[in-house]
């Protein structure tokens, strides 16, 4: 199950048809709170996490969800691909990080990730 | 004293006079008019009938007359009547008495009342009051006599009234019993019936029909004392004159000598008897006014009695004055008499007719010439004698070395041989035009002759020497400065001087050398030449001054250096080394010594005598500029030619110096109001007081008019104004301080007063003057200024600081502003842009085509949204519509993009505004304050309903906006940038915004262009 938290429409689309084969279910919501809510409930492999939502924004809904779940694992999905977001993303727990420009990778990672641990070296 | 008692008898009898002379006397016209200097009302005598004359011992003379009392310096009359010397009970003078304290003392036509004046000041005493009422006391007596006798002719004031005497002492009368008189009033007095009676060392005679009848010291009398009034006598050289006869009408003059009486017929109807300096008689009488010279006196015979007339005017009051003027009033005014004029004037009235003469010149054997143009006459003189010849226009005269007489006219330049002219003739010596004779002798200056016998005539056409038959003309060709040839001199050592209008020139080696104002000449139009003894050469200038030429060097004098005039047409020197002068101003003198310690720098100024009418010289006008414009004769009397006539002065007997004269402060006014400076100490000003005025005055009455004043504030200038003849000082707006005026005068021969007169002066300095004020002004501009930089500063704060908040706002609008396109950027078309590039990789990645049609599908709908999306940014950036459409269009775009966007009911009149009729910014700043407006009802009002109308009104374009929303009070107001914002818009269109809310009664703002 991958859950996807993306307040643009066009934008939250496009990552559901980008890995919506991939999971058995993909989940949507537009802000930070819900994503944390449904989290909760659904516990999904991956959270697809845009950053800039309101009321709740991605990167507090990242910590609220690593702070109770840290086994989660949470890819940062943003416009704002610059250095300082990047290392705010990470401090607050996310496991990836992926610029919204070039998201091909994205699918690649989840598809090859499976249930193995490599995915953060992967990633690096 | 016996003259003050005289003068006190001889008011009574004017007055008794006048009546009868006012009926009785056909007033003939003054002949004799070179005799007098007469004032008149027109001179501002207050009445031209004198009843009196008198003198106050400050020197002033008094003039009583039926229109009121003045007081005259020799220059102006000030004038004291009832209006404005409310003691005076009405104008009527009927006589004036002096007492032996100086007072003058007044009764009046018709009153019982006796004025006294003292010290500046006038008292009045009236009968019944001040002394007892009597009928004999009665004024309108007949002819005044019954009230006189009782006037006795004493020093000191005191009258009779029946059996009471009343005697002045300090300031009121005293009655006493009337004192049994011992002793006769005067050496000659008069009896109820007019006869006299003379009180001799020897004896008392009794005159009567030319006999007298003598008393002896102790025989008894058939007359009392205390009933006679004292007549008026002169005793000269042991011989009494005095008046006899049955009336004053007919008085006869009688001498008396020895106890014999001669009667003297050929004057009658006297009733006063002078004497002038010169032991001359002088006889009032309704006759006319006479004069019996001392020899005549002496001779004391009635055969050999010549009398001169010096006035057909009845004379109704006579007096002298302590410097020995004599004057008389009659009914035409005041006169003062000239008994020894230093000028004899001969003038178109004299015998023959004068006038208007120019070259005078001296022949050997003694014979005077001189050219008199009007009726144009050469006259000659000798001894005593005028005779006259034609002479046309005579410009020039000359005796040549051979005693041959020259004359220039208006027809010919010639020389008398054997009483015949011979002419000139330069028409074989001289070319065209100079040859015609005309062109010089109408314009001829001088005719000379140098010691080579060579003749000189000045000409307006340049200097032309004659001799032989020859003649040469000398122009500014040879170095003269003018053409205009003025003047010629021969020096002692043999220089030739030309004056002309424009400088002199000197003779050097056949040109002439060329000095003019610039050297130092005093004046470059030059009238006349002289050396002196010491062979200093002065020149004389038409309108420049003196100047000595001296070792070379230039000096001037000039009137500013107390030169009687600027205008020197001739230098005569006298035996005492007088320089004389003349002048369209008149004759004068200044001493040599003077003129040359002065050009010597040794002195300030030199001192001038000048002449007038007062010495004779009737029309001062003197003429030059025609040579010799003057003349010292043999005898050594000077003959000056004049416009009226021709002048004659003998210097060795030209009036004495005269004492310098007293100088007086007389009034003092403050913007116009007089100021008792006596009662003050001083003058004293207040600091809004601005004139100042001080009436000055020098007594002495020869030559009032030409009296010189000095004057000068002390602690001021220092400097003494020259204030010529005027008599009143003038200043204004003196700065704050004490000062001394002080006036010092010259009289007409130019002797000063140096000690003058004085007064103190305090300006009182004006409040804020004060130090005080000073003080309390810096403190307080101190205080002022620290309160406005004090408000300055917190309204600069203020603003500044509200500056500070919108610029704040302002960049806190625009960082809102961007960061809402940014996000707009980020959120739409960013991610729109992202997504066609993801799926386009998706579609490029794509194995099937299929899937790639999918995509590029996906791409298609995403690159649509970021169209819009960025439409959108950018109509909100700026509503293309206003550009495009006009601002109604944009505002209806406006109101139903809002409704379709938010679901708020907008009710909309916007009516159509003309594109063109509003300037673009007034547009977008309209559309954005409705703009704002309807994004305020939207964020904050909770409104459902807004009301939006854009219509003109009056002309005027009118935007409103309601809401129903919840509104807000004042204190309450969201000052963020969005109100501020919109009065900010309002202000930069010249519209007036308006926005009225209350809570929950919603918000109306209301735009007016």
């Amino acid at each position: 199950m991958i859950l996807i938290a993306e307040d643009n429409p066009l934008m939250r689309k496009m990552l559901r048809s980008l890995v919506e084969d991939l999971a058995s279910e993909v989940v949507e919501c537009t802000d930070g709170e819900a994503a944390l809510s449904l989290y909760e409930k659904h516990q999904p492999a991956w959270v697809l996490m845009d950053v800039s939502m309101r009321p709740v924004d991605g990167l507090s809904a990242t910590r609220a969800i690593l702070a109770r779940f840290q086994s989660a694992r949470v890819i940062i999905v943003t416009e704002h691909d610059d250095a300082e977001t990047r290392r705010s993303a990470f401090e607050a727990g996310a496991s990836e990080f992926f610029g919204k420009d070039y998201l091909l990778p994205l699918r690649a990672l989840i598809q090859h990730a499976g249930n193995s641990e490599m995915l953060g070296n992967a990633i690096i | 004293m016996r003259f003050k008692a005289l003068n006190s008898y001889k008011a009574k009898i004017a007055v008794a006079c006048f009546w009868i002379l006012l009926i009785s006397l056909a007033v003939k016209p003054a002949n004799a008019q070179q005799h007098f200097k007469k004032w008149t009302t027109a001179d501002g005598l207050p009445q031209n009938n004198v009843i009196n004359i008198a003198q106050t011992p400050d020197g002033y003379l008094w003039v009583a007359t039926l229109d009121g009392l003045a007081r005259f310096d020799g220059v102006r009359f000030k004038v004291f009547n009832k209006s404005n010397t409310p003691e005076m009970p009405n104008n009527r003078i009927f006589s004036m008495f002096t007492d032996a304290d100086g007072r003058l003392w007044f009764n009046y036509a018709n009153d019982q009342t006796l004025v006294a004046y003292e010290n500046g000041e006038f008292k009045r005493f009236e009968k019944g009051r001040d002394f007892q009422k009597d009928e004999n006391l009665a004024l309108n007596a007949r002819y005044g006599v019954e009230y006189y006798r009782h006037l006795l002719g004493k020093p000191e004031m005191t009258f009779r009234a029946g059996q009471t005497e009343y005697v002045y002492e300090k300031g009121r009368f005293v009655a006493r019993p009337a004192q049994k008189e011992t002793r006769f009033p005067a050496r000659v007095f008069a009896t109820d019936d007019f006869t006299v009676w003379i009180d001799a060392p020897e004896a008392v005679y009794h005159v009567e029909n030319g006999n007298a009848t003598r008393y002896g010291k102790n025989a008894p009398l058939p007359i009392a004392p205390r009933d006679t009034i004292p007549m008026d006598f002169v005793e000269l050289g042991g011989v009494l004159w005095c008046v006899a006869g049955g009336t004053f009408v007919n008085g006869k003059l009688i001498s008396f000598k020895d106890g014999k009486v001669k009667m003297f017929p050929a004057v009658d109807g006297i009733f006063y008897l002078e004497s002038d300096a010169k032991g001359n008689l002088l006889a009032a009488s309704t006759k006319g006014f006479f004069k019996i010279d001392a020899a005549a006196l002496a001779r004391n015979d009635p055969a050999n009695f010549p009398v001169t007339v010096l006035s057909s005017h009845s004379t109704s009051s006579l007096f002298r004055d302590r410097d020995d003027n004599v004057w008389f009033g009659s009914f035409q005014g005041l006169h003062l008499m000239n008994s020894d004029p230093a000028v004899i004037f001969y003038s178109k009235q004299s015998a023959p007719p004068i006038d208007n003469v120019y070259p005078i010149v001296q022949d050997p054997e003694g014979t005077i010439w001189f050219g008199a143009w009007t009726d144009n006459k050469l006259f000659s003189y000798r001894d005593g004698v005028f005779k006259s010849e034609y002479g046309y226009i005579l410009t020039a005269l000359f005796v040549d070395s051979r005693a041959r007489l020259w004359k220039g006219t208006g027809g010919m330049i010639g020389y008398r041989e054997k009483d015949r002219w011979l002419p000139v003739d330069f028409e074989k010596t001289l070319p065209p035009p100079w040859n015609k004779p005309t062109v010089f002798t109408g314009e001829l200056a001088f005719i000379t002759e140098d010691k080579q016998g060579n003749m000189w005539f000045g000409t307006e056409a340049g200097l032309v020497r004659y001799a032989d038959g020859f003649s040469q003309l000398f122009t500014i060709n040879d170095g003269l400065p003018s053409n205009v040839v003025t003047s010629c001199f021969f020096t002692r050592a043999g220089e030739m001087w030309i004056g002309t209008n424009a400088g002199i020139a000197r003779m050097e080696n056949g040109r002439f050398r060329a000095f003019t104002e610039a050297d130092g000449l005093a004046g470059n139009y030059t009238r006349s030449f002289y050396e002196d003894a010491d062979g200093s050469l002065w020149i004389g200038g038409y309108d420049g001054g003196l100047t000595r030429w001296k070792n070379g060097e230039f000096k001037k004098i000039t009137k500013r250096d107390g030169l009687f005039s600027d205008g020197v047409f001739v230098i005569l020197e006298d035996e005492a080394g007088w320089f004389w002068m003349n002048s369209n101003q008149g004759i004068y003198r200044v001493r040599k010594q003077e003129l040359n310690d002065f050009a010597d720098g040794k002195t300030e100024s030199v001192t001038s005598v000048s002449y007038g009418p007062e010495d004779g010289l009737l029309e001062v006008e003197g003429n030059g500029g025609k040579q010799p414009a003057g003349l010292k004769a043999r005898d050594g009397r000077l003959w000056f030619p004049m416009a009226k006539g021709v002048a004659v002065i003998n210097p060795a007997t030209a009036k004495p110096e005269a004492a310098p004269p007293p100088v007086l402060i007389e009034e003092t006014r403050i913007d116009g109001q007089p100021f008792d400076v006596s009662a003050e100490g001083g003058v004293r000003l207040n600091s809004d007081q601005v004139a100042l005025e001080i009436d000055y005055t020098a007594l002495g009455f020869v030559g009032a008019e030409r009296m010189r004043f000095r004057y000068r504030l002390e602690n001021l200038d220092g400097e003494w104004v020259e204030a010529g003849a005027r008599r009143t000082a003038y200043f204004s707006h003196l700065p704050h301080g004490e000062y001394t005026f002080h006036v010092i005068a010259a009289n007409y021969d130019g002797v000063w007063n140096t000690e003058g007169a004085s007064v103190k002066i305090v300006i009182v300095p004006p409040f804020y003057r004060k130090w005080w004020f000073y003080a309390l002004a810096a403190f307080g501009a101190f205080g002022l200024i620290t309160l406005i930089y004090f408000l300055r500063l917190r309204q600069l704060q203020a603003l500044n600081k509200a500056r500070a908040e919108f610029a704040k706002r302002l960049i806190e609008s625009q960082e809102g502003e961007r960061h809402r396109i940014a996000l707009e950027l980020h959120d739409s078309i960013g991610q729109a842009l992202a997504v066609i590039r993801n799926r386009t990789l998706l579609g490029l990645d794509a194995a099937e085509p299929g899937k790639m049609r999918e995509q590029l599908s996906q791409i298609s709908e995403a690159s649509t949204l970021a169209l819009q999306e960025t439409r959108e940014i950018a109509r909100n950036l700026h509503p293309a519509q206003i550009e495009n459409l006009g601002l109604t269009a944009a505002l209806r775009s406006l109101v139903k993009s809002i409704e379709t966007a938010t679901g708020l009911k907008i009710e909309a009149d916007i009516a159509e505004i003309p594109q063109k009729s509003l300037p673009y910014d007034a547009s977008i700043n309209i559309y954005r304050i409705a703009q704002e407006s309807l994004s305020n009802i939207i964020k904050h009002s909770g409104a459902s309903f807004a009301d939006v109308h854009l219509q003109m009104e009056n002309e005027k374009l009118v935007l409103s906006i309601e809401d129903d929303g919840r509104g807000f009070t004042d204190g309450a107001v969201p000052n963020g940038l969005g109100l501020t914002g919109m009065r900010e818009r309002a202000r930069m269109i010249g519209a007036e915004l308006t926005i009225d809310s209350l809570p929950g009664e919603g918000t109306k703002v209301r735009l007016v262009l």
